[in-house]
């Protein structure tokens, strides 16, 4: 429980799990997202949507 | 304090109260709300004109950056050609310039000709078309009033839109379960929308939909959902979006799912502002507001109670919802659908089964495993604590941080590297199958990273990766050897040491950099490693482990007390990535120094900061010496790459030291926190007051300051027994700031929905310190300090003229 007695539920990061990935096969499509998102300065800022448009009203 | 209201983003401009089409699933006709009936049929130009200007006040207020707005039915076309012109450049007239307006117009098709689509290119408008799939599903419920289909002129419009990609927004498809999914979807998916949005038909536990199956709705999108990921996600579909990247701590991409706070308001043609449009469903007068664009402004619409009711995110939820293990994703669904006569809107959707049964599939079919962080722990890191367990956790993320940077870094520059590199990534991928215990000891080291990022950013010093395969062969015990890096005329081994192999440059702090066109690999010496014990060509051998059996070797010496170590860390290269200069090597009288400041700073965080303990334990690893500070000031700091690391100068006293400590480390807790998961929009280039800053901060900035203080009016607040005075002064001050800065992120309408948690619950520790009784002398001297800080500041930031 919570601070506030609410559910106990994960929030899940689109951060790859590598703990139990052998280092010798840690490729590219398992760094490369991680890479953009830790490095600043990558060349596109990342953004993430906080106020997204809804059409289903 | 009171809360900031949630500023509307989205604006549905009824343009026109009547349709050409009577379709039997019409929310504006077909259900309980009959309001339409008294309205005009078309919104005059004053009414128009108002909504401008009360969304244009409205932006400015809450300085939005952007707005969507959508003209809107009944049917928009029926308004004509000149009309929607006009209302396009009075919305433009007031919003372009003070803010980016995303302006659409959503329609079913039937009018839409070549004289519409150049107006709407003229006006930059944007078109969405609503089609329920192929003709068979179509003409189902999309027909005229006297029978016939409408199927052929929709699919006559979305032809104009596809020759005109500029205008073309999207297709709107409502689900009927008798429909044939796949035939729906391919008919939709051929048209190559730009997305598409399916919405589930209007429906309430008093009018329950059709369901010829308990989860017929789930079955139906997961048959859909089956097809689009097999198609690589292509077209985009919304629903399936917002599930995927709220089961990832993003947002929400519509109303109809998740916890995001309500940002949609509704000016009918009548000028009456009114709440979302399916609520017309649930009983007659339920989007009612009472309010009218010429009277109301957008802000006393945001604070009606119906609007406030469906922006309480999850504290406005059923028991249920609450309780379900999908409702980041799911939100307890549509408002509209929860309605039931007598306990209203308290119940999960009507479809809860489908909504349940449909996320637990999407998220099962795309979760490649990923880092997840309990709801608890996060609430406890974000209230400005976290213990053990909740510091375990980003830890643990820390790691696959390192390993793909590491993999990265070699991927990058193994090619350049020659046989050398190859060596050591064979060394160090070798190590870690049969020594991982050794190899994560030597990547935990905080440095590493730093390296790691530097190297990827700059592709200097990738030779190091040799150095940090001979610190893990060093604790793995085992026999190598390899040629390793040469840094300011010694070999550095990360987490263990430093080896003067050039004694003439022993002691220096700033290293010199030694990739150059003449060496492009570096100086290297080669290292022999066998049972712990290094061995350099000419004499050297030596255990780093065992200190003072080589004059030329440094160790990482250790600080500890309690039970708690940590390494003090003047050895190695890359600690160099403070905002303050690092020291050189310390002296074992420097070293002594703070083995006894440390010793007293953890007895005394124990002691009174007892919450703070047990995360620090897991945590921190390196305390690193900075240079000593200019007269009169406190210098300390962290690295955001530095995970583990806290930087500072000796402090006067041991209290200081404490108070450095729990500082910083709530900004290595943070970026730790930063590092996995997104909290705010790191495109938003605004900057922000900061009570303690002379200069305007970025969000991440504020976000992390406000956040660091949290401790330190913590420290303050425990210290008033020990050092009433003062302690009480800084305590209000601190509490104050502190809030304010709370405030002030909460309002940026930056944060994402697990930021704007996140900052909820920062608020609700510093809102517990703000009933704590102070003299009024010390509070006032707070509020004017805070006042004069304001001032200057404004003064100072305020353009010239
Ligand atoms: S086209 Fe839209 S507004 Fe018109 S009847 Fe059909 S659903 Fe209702
Ligand atoms: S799936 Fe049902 S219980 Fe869970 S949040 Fe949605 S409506 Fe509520």
């Amino acid at each position: 429980m919570n601070a506030s007695g609410e559910k106990q539920t994960d929030v899940t990061s689109d951060v790859r799990d590598l703990r139990d990935v052998p280092l010798s096969l840690v490729g590219r499509a398992d760094f490369d997202g991680i890479v953009r998102r830790i490095l600043p300065g990558s060349p596109e800022v990342r953004r993430v949507p906080v106020a997204a448009f809804n059409s289903s009203i | 304090m009171s809360r900031p209201l949630t500023p509307f983003r989205q604006f549905v401009l009824k343009v026109h109260s009547r349709c050409d089409l009577a379709c039997d699933h019409c929310y504006v006709y077909e259900h309980a709300d009959q309001s339409w009936r008294g309205r005009p049929k078309v919104i005059s130009d004053e009414t128009v004109s108002w909504t401008a200007v009360r969304i244009a006040e409205h932006v400015k207020a809450h300085a939005l950056n952007r707005v969507h707005v959508v003209m809107h039915g009944g049917e928009p076309l029926l308004a004509g050609p000149d009309r929607l012109d006009r209302i396009a450049a009075e919305l433009r007239g007031h919003l372009d310039g003070i803010c980016a307006l995303d302006l659409r117009v959503h329609t079913n098709g039937v009018l839409l000709d070549e004289r519409f689509c150049e107006v709407f290119a003229a006006r930059g408008v944007k078109v969405g078309v609503s089609l329920d799939g192929d003709r068979a599903a179509n003409d189902r419920h999309r027909r005229f009033a006297d029978g016939r289909s409408s199927h052929a002129q929709a699919l006559r419009a979305v032809e104009l839109l596809r020759a005109r990609p500029e205008l073309y927004a999207g297709l709107l498809c409502t689900v009927d379960v008798a429909n044939d999914p796949v035939a729906v979807y391919r008919a939709l998916a051929e048209l190559e929308p730009p997305r598409i949005d399916f919405l589930l038909p209007h429906a309430t536990w008093d009018v329950p939909p059709p369901r010829p199956a308990p989860a017929a709705y789930a079955d139906w999108l997961i048959e859909i959902f089956e097809l689009w990921a097999a198609d690589g996600g292509a077209p985009p579909v919304r629903m399936f979006e917002s599930i995927i990247s709220t089961a990832r701590g993003g947002s929400s991409l519509t109303e109809s799912l998740g916890l995001q706070p309500s940002d949609l308001v509704v000016i009918e043609t009548d000028g009456s502002y009114e709440q979302a449009d399916s609520l017309k469903t649930a009983f007659d007068g339920a989007p009612a507001t009472g309010l009218h664009v010429l009277r109301d402004t957008l802000d006393e619409v945001a604070r009606h109670t119906g609007v406030l009711a469906r922006q309480r995110g999850l504290a406005g939820l059923c028991g249920q919802c609450r309780a379900c293990p999908v409702v980041d994703s799911c939100g307890g669904g549509l408002y509209a659908h929860r309605y039931r006569s007598g306990s209203g809107f308290a119940n999960p959707s009507v479809y809860c089964a489908d909504l349940l049964k449909l996320i637990t599939h999407v998220r099962g079919r795309t979760s490649e495993p990923t880092h997840t962080l309990p709801s608890a722990a996060l609430d406890a890191l974000a209230s400005g604590f976290g213990g053990g367990n909740e510091v375990t956790h980003l830890a643990e993320s820390q790691r696959s941080l390192r390993r793909a940077l590491l993999a990265a870094v070699n991927a990058a520059t193994g090619p350049a590297g020659g046989a050398v590199q190859e060596r050591a990534w064979e060394l160090i991928t070798g190590l870690d199958g049969t020594h991982p215990g050794a190899v994560e000891a030597v990547l935990a080291h905080p440095y590493v990273r730093v390296w790691a990022a530097g190297c990827l950013r700059d592709g200097r010093h990738a030779g190091h990766l040799a150095n940090i395969a001979v610190a893990a062969a060093v604790r793995a015990g085992v026999t190598a050897a390899l040629d390793v890096r040469v840094l300011g005329g010694a070999v550095h081994l990360p987490s263990l040491g430093v080896l003067d192999v050039d004694p003439a440059a022993a002691g220096r702090t700033a290293w010199p950099e030694t990739d150059s066109a003449a060496h492009p690999a570096g100086r290297t010496v080669r290292l022999e490693v066998s049972g712990g014990r290094i061995a350099l060509d000419g004499g050297v051998d030596l255990d780093p482990l065992a200190p003072g059996e080589w004059p030329g070797w440094h160790p990482v010496r250790r600080l500890s007390a309690g039970g708690f170590s940590v390494g003090l860390e003047d050895t190695d290269p890359f600690r160099d990535c403070h905002q303050w200069p690092a020291a050189g090597r310390l002296t074992d009288d420097r070293v002594a120094a703070w083995q006894r400041a440390f010793a007293e700073a953890w007895a005394l965080i124990e002691s009174e900061l007892p919450a703070y303990a047990p995360g620090l334990r897991v945590g921190l690893s390196v305390l690193t010496p900075l240079a000593p500070a200019p007269e009169g000031r406190e210098v300390s700091s962290t690295a955001r790459h530095a995970f583990g690391a806290v930087a500072a100068a000796l402090p006067d006293g041991p209290a200081t030291l404490a108070l450095l400590i729990v500082h910083e480390f709530q900004h290595v807790k943070l970026g730790a926190v930063l590092d996995i998961l997104d909290l705010y929009d790191e495109g938003d280039t605004r900057r922000f007051y900061a009570p303690w800053r002379d200069d305007p901060r970025p969000l991440e900035g504020l976000l992390q300051g406000t956040y660091a203080h949290i401790a330190v009016t913590d420290f303050w607040r425990v210290r008033r027994h020990a050092d009433p005075g003062r302690a009480e002064a800084q305590f209000a001050r601190w509490r104050r700031d502190t809030a304010e800065a709370i405030e002030t992120l909460a309002a940026s309408g930056a944060l994402t929905p697990l930021g704007g948690r996140f900052v909820t619950e920062m608020r609700r520790s510093v809102a517990a310190w703000l009933d704590e009784p102070v003299s009024a002398a010390a509070e006032a001297e707070a509020a004017r300090s805070a006042r004069v800080h304001r001032e200057r500041w404004t003064a100072a930031v305020s353009p010239r003229s």
